[in-house]
């Protein structure tokens, strides 16, 4: 019952990486977090990185309250104006060593306040950054690894890649054709302004997330239909596989566009 | 005493909550939203991303005198909200479940395509299209026009740069009217 995650494959890995932190980590790392106007949403994770959860003080990480005691400063927020005095004055108080982490969108580049009057736009801007752990707001997992790369246990996955001009060529082949829908790797034939319109009712429904899945649902439905009687079986079918209202709302008026749109081509 | 004993007794029967993160990956929801990854041999560079992205973190350049067209964007400012997602017509973008993205510099969060320009027939100069845009657009008229030759007659233009294909149609008009005009 303690040892509930014990796996022997990969026994070995997880031995030599518990060495790796305890060489590594010889004593504990003090953290100091830094919040320089952010929206709260960064610090939350933080929070959630330390539940037990996903537990960061089993590394031996430990939260302090200034930066006198502190190794590690963990700076969430675009820097604003009133803070950035605050923010030089901190970082000068940290005694070396120490490492700056950048946690989340707006401590890296200015998030989505990059151009706004009332920030600097990114912690790199007013003090030195070693790494940097983008995300709006990260997994605490991403934290997770963010502290371990700054200390240097873990490697960092990823790296900036760069695609030449070759890849684009004269034989270039559109991949998603058209006029052709794809459900499980096998094209549909419907008209474009069909798929367009269905498209759109469902977007006004569903939102982002389901809708894609109920058009493709409903297309698959009527390209294996014979007669137009079976729209209205279909609309049934659905909406009760869906167990939703809105679903049905907008089958209902995807099967009045294909109306509209079969029976002048009959 | 008889508290702590209860209490202990919970705790040893349920076991360890911890995720033993390094020495076991972490599985996300299926519809998780990660990284968002670009496929280089579907992308025509149209733009749609760049005009959706909240945070501008997509850029498009294009070099008019050398012919490339660069396609960039940062993680460091994305906001994951699937935005380009949503608006790609040719689902060139997607969105990944990855989430671990660490980095010890802010260049290592880049990824970059580029692809050629096309040139105007008359002029020969670079226009601002790539080339695959242009064939895009040929298809998509071909396929929605139903007019027999209205098809080809449109697809004159897509090979001219705006002020040539300005010039061919106040060249039309004129001779259509009757001539007089310089």
């Amino acid at each position: 019952m303690l040892s509930t995650y014990r796996d022997k494959s990969v026994e070995k890995l997880g031995m030599q990486l518990r060495e790796k932190i305890m060489r590594t980590l010889r004593r504990s790392l003090y953290v100091l977090r830094v919040d320089t106007g952010s929206c709260n949403g960064c610090e939350i994770e933080i929070f959630a990185t330390l539940s037990p959860v996903y537990d960061l003080e089993r590394f031996g990480v430990r939260l302090v309250i200034s930066p006198r005691h502190a190794d590690a400063l963990l700076v969430t927020g675009p820097v604003t104006r009133q803070y950035r005095p605050v923010l030089e004055n901190i970082y000068k108080m940290t005694p070396e060593p120490k490492v700056v982490i950048a946690v989340g969108a707006c401590a890296c580049d200015g998030g989505i306040w990059y151009n706004s009057y009332a920030v600097e736009g990114g912690v790199d801007k007013v003090i030195p950054v070693d790494v940097y752990v983008p995300g709006c707001p990260p997994h605490p997992i991403a934290i997770l690894q963010g502290v371990l790369v700054a200390v240097g246990v873990l490697e960092q996955k990823i790296k900036k890649v760069s695609y030449e001009e070759e890849s684009a060529t004269r034989d270039w082949k559109l991949v998603k054709p058209l006029a052709l829908v794809m459900y499980k790797d096998k094209p549909i034939k419907i008209p474009w302004e069909l798929y367009r319109s269905i498209r759109l009712i469902a977007r006004k429904y569903l939102g982002y997330l389901y809708s894609e899945k109920l058009v493709l649902d409903y297309v698959e439905a009527i390209s294996g239909m014979r007669s137009i009687d079976e729209l209205d079986d279909i609309v049934e079918k659905l909406s009760v596989a869906w167990k939703s209202q809105q679903a049905r709302r907008a089958l209902e008026e995807m099967a009045k566009v294909t109306r509209k749109y079969i029976v002048p081509a009959i | 005493m008889a508290v702590v004993l209860s209490v202990l007794k919970t705790t040893l029967k349920k076991g360890k909550a911890t995720h033993p993160y390094p020495r076991r990956s972490f599985d996300v929801d299926e519809y998780y939203r990660g990284r968002p990854v670009i496929k280089p041999e579907v992308c025509m560079g149209c733009g749609a991303c760049v005009m959706a992205c909240p945070a501008e973190t997509i850029s498009i350049v294009n070099d008019t005198i050398n012919g490339i067209k660069t396609w960039e964007i940062s993680y460091a400012r994305c906001i994951f909200c699937a935005r380009c997602h949503e608006v790609c017509p040719i689902d060139a973008i997607k969105l990944t479940r990855e989430f671990e993205l660490a980095s010890k510099r802010k260049d290592d969060l880049k990824m970059v395509v580029k692809m050629k320009l096309a040139r105007c027939e008359s002029c020969k100069h670079y226009m601002m299209y790539s080339e695959r845009q242009i064939m895009f657009v040929q298809k998509v008229l071909k396929k929605s026009l139903e007019l027999a030759g209205a098809a080809e007659e449109l697809s004159k233009y897509t090979m001219m740069c705006p002020t040539c294909k300005r010039n061919y149609i106040i060249r039309k008009i004129v001779a259509a009217i009757g001539g007089g005009v310089k």
